[in-house]
């Protein structure tokens, strides 16, 4: 099948080719947004925002709480319009797919315009930082365990899923 | 002098001035102890020897609760990248509430964020709440 723009295809290494042994692409959770064509959790994410603003109460308590710290007077850097479209891009996915088992986040501002999203359950953290428009800093994912910790530069709503995926296994 | 370690057995405080950062049942973010913009490079603290908690209250706006941490533990505990943490003394600047201390040689979380998320979980897992009122 031929894709219609450029920017839509796999890289190279992931390209099946008659000279090579194919090798199959990296599972969802390891993959960068900008490094592979968008995956359809991502392509959706903003109109499944809406439609989750709309119909679902959980959904929209979370996101009132985001937009709340752009009033709040003890904001020294409130989040921007930027960093509130992200959320709507990068969070939906995963309220749709755990459904009755999404929690809503702890949620702060980071600093530099942006939003730290934080899901707690027992000894298990997943803290999405979602980068405002005056930071250069990417978003990330920084996930933590006990004493095992790392991070998912740029992330996906798939990534995000599974990383919550996992803390849902932890149980608290 | 500005700059100096403080000693070890000081108990430091650490104000919280965000709403967001006060937990349901008590706890904290461990988002308090990651830098932001507006911090300049470091943590503005109190020592509870000199400083009198309730003069730190006013001078926040709206101080929602504060923690405590022990400076020695501070600077025994080990960090990602073998990152040397201290607190020193930094009266004068930025109040005039006598005993203001700063946390030096955090990570930029614009830099390193990873490492600034480590760090910071490692601080509030040493934090004990104290109570304001």
């Amino acid at each position: 099948m031929s894709l219609a723009c450029p920017e839509m295809q796999r890289p190279a290494m992931y390209r099946s080719s008659s000279a090579s042994i194919e090798v199959p692409a990296p599972p969802m959770a390891i993959r960068g947004s900008s490094s592979v064509s968008r995956p359809n959790s991502e392509r959706s994410g903003l109109l499944l925002g809406s439609a989750l603003l709309e119909e679902d109460p959980l959904f929209s308590a979370f996101f009132q709480e985001v937009k709340a710290l752009q009033e709040d007077p003890d904001e020294d850097a409130p989040p921007d319009a930027y960093a509130l479209a992200e959320i709507l891009r990068l969070v939906p996915f995963s309220r749709n797919q755990l459904a009755q088992y999404w929690y809503k986040p702890i949620v702060a501002s980071d600093g530099f315009g942006g939003v730290r999203l934080t899901w707690r359950r027992g000894r298990t953290e997943v803290r999405a930082v979602i980068s405002g428009a005056q930071t250069a800093r990417r978003s990330y994912l920084y996930w933590e365990s006990g004493d095992t910790y790392g991070t998912v530069q740029d992330f996906t709503p798939a990534t995000l899923l599974s990383y919550l995926r996992q803390g849902e296994g932890g149980g608290a | 002098m500005n700059g100096d370690p403080i000693p070890c057995e000081d108990i430091i405080i650490r104000l919280i001035g965000k709403r967001q950062h006060l937990l349901p049942g008590g706890d904290v973010d461990p988002g308090m102890f990651v830098l932001r913009r507006s911090d300049e490079g470091r943590l503005s603290l109190f020592r509870r020897t000199i400083s009198d908690i309730q003069v730190c209250k006013a001078a926040l706006k709206k101080p929602y609760g504060a923690v405590t941490l022990h400076t020695g533990r501070v600077r025994a505990t080990s960090y990602p990248g073998n990152r040397q943490i201290d607190v020193v003394e930094a009266e004068g600047e930025g109040t005039t509430i006598p005993g203001h201390a700063a946390m030096i040689g955090l990570p930029d979380p614009e830099i390193d964020p990873e490492a600034a998320e480590r760090v910071a979980s490692l601080l509030h897992k040493q934090s004990r709440n104290l109570a304001l009122s």
